[in-house]
């Protein structure tokens, strides 16, 4: 039941992943082509956009979402060490408990803003256009879903991290720069001078990427290459918790 | 109740903070520290409570042993300078949130404990707008609303008036016959008036004085 409460609380920012979801789909909506589903879904996880920097407007306009999320709880975690936090944590008895419990709400809330994203504007999608349905799609959606949460979780959980040993700001600024450069690597990578594929193998959002037609074993690869580096940074945040002294008061002011 | 520091020792930044610490703090008794700013009372509390490591020696509760059998001392009530609550709740809201942790008080004893300080329960002022005596006030009724029973409380009546003052002194000696309170102050007369053992505290050391 209390989960369900601290769920609640963050009804604004599901409002905002459905809307999101909608307006990213809306280009689609009324279209007469009886196209697969999935080319429109594709949407979400940047596929069939093409390497080339003409691109980056529709690149940036699919990493809104994501941005948000990652801008609203990305210090979510750490904040509870700058406000009131001897208070907080001369009553809680293990820390680790606590860390992780956080780390588990906080993936739960992440995976709820994906599907907020992505099922309205499927069911809208599915009602508004000639577009073909069919378990193939289905299945898209799920893998779409797991590798873009994942991939939220890990920059979230990424952020809480840094800004244990970095102030908040900053830590937030890294992971964007690492998001944008990201994101220019792949739209360039075609006009690099270095064997491409290598290049893509380890690029965030090429990882991110699921095409309609799905390779399974490229979405296994790319799972694991979320997933690894996801649970290691837990555990770092759980060592962080764990490790932080109250020597003086931790404040960056009313976050 | 015992709290038990064995050979304390805390270094930060090369500076000895806490040197070879050693006291046996029991209940019934009310101790008080005195010392310069910087001396290492604050320090003292942070490590005894949990809430910072020590580099070696023990601090043990009953026979149980601090950051091995427990985070942080049960039952700990602390109050720290310049520790603020969350600046944008009430006074209320502020002690509703703490009590979430433990689950020890509802919200008639939060309203209780606001009014035994001396404050308003429906005063929707938020904590950053009130004044530094109000602050002090609540931050202090936070370290005892939850009948906690070992209460580490650093200047307490730091910005306090006399009504103030004499607030403090009253819950404490009603207080002391089941808890370990430990004052740090430079207000003599409140250790002089509270403290059945004083202890003199210079660059981490802890002087009893008889």
């Amino acid at each position: 039941m209390k989960n369900v409460i601290i769920l609640c609380k963050d009804k604004c920012i599901y409002l905002i992943a459905v809307l999101s979801g909608i307006v990213l789909m809306l280009p689609f909506a009324g279209s007469n082509e009886a196209v697969k589903t999935e080319y429109y879904l594709c949407a979400f996880s940047f596929a069939l956009l093409g390497q080339n920097i003409s691109y980056i407007v529709q690149f940036i306009s699919h990493f809104i979402p994501l941005f948000i999320i990652q801008f609203y709880w990305g210090i979510s975690l750490y904040k509870s060490f700058c406000v009131a936090s001897i208070y907080v944590f001369s009553r809680r008895n293990h820390r680790v408990k606590w860390a992780l419990r956080e780390l588990w709400m906080l993936l739960l809330k992440t995976v709820i803003f994906i599907a907020a994203v992505i099922v309205p504007a499927f069911i809208m999608l599915t009602l508004s256009s000639h577009a073909v349905t069919d378990i193939n799609t289905v299945k898209h959606a799920v893998w779409m879903f797991i590798m873009l949460s994942l991939y939220s979780f890990e920059m979230i959980a990424l952020i809480n991290l840094l800004a244990f040993f970095l102030e908040s700001g900053v830590a937030f600024a890294i992971v964007q720069i690492i998001n944008m450069l990201s994101i220019a690597v792949y739209l360039l990578s075609v006009n690099l001078k270095i064997d491409e594929s290598i290049i893509l193998e380890f690029n965030l959002f090429s990882r991110l990427m699921v095409e309609p037609d799905i390779d399974i074993w490229k979405v296994s690869v790319s799972l694991l290459y979320f997933l690894i580096p996801s649970v290691i940074i837990s555990l770092l945040i759980v060592r962080a918790v764990k490790k932080t002294q109250f020597t003086k008061s931790i404040y960056e002011g009313d976050v | 109740m015992e709290l038990i520091a064995e050979c304390v020792n805390k270094t930060i930044d090369k500076k000895i903070i806490l040197s070879n610490v050693n006291l046996k703090l029991c209940s019934g008794k009310i101790y008080g520290f005195v010392g310069r700013n910087g001396s290492g009372k604050t320090m003292l509390f942070r490590a005894l409570s949990g809430l910072m490591s020590i580099d070696s020696g023990t601090v043990t509760l009953d026979g149980k042993i601090l950051h091995k059998d427990f985070d942080v001392l049960p039952e700990l009530g602390i109050m720290i300078e310049n520790a603020g609550l969350y600046p944008q709740l009430s006074g209320f809201d502020n002690l509703k949130r703490l009590s979430s942790i433990r689950k020890k008080a509802d919200d008639n004893i939060i309203r209780e404990y606001i009014k035994t300080v001396g404050l308003d329960p429906d005063d929707k002022k938020p904590f950053r707008k009130y004044s530094l005596g109000m602050k002090q006030r609540l931050v202090f009724a936070q370290a005892i609303f939850e009948d906690q029973k070992i209460l580490m409380l650093d200047e307490p009546t730091n910005a306090m008036d006399d009504s103030g003052v004499q607030m403090v002194r009253s819950i404490l000696l009603e207080r002391k016959k089941d808890s370990i309170i430990l004052i740090a102050s430079h207000n003599h007369e409140d250790i002089d008036m509270l403290a059945d053992e004083k202890y003199r505290v210079s660059n981490g050391q802890f002087i009893k004085e008889e």
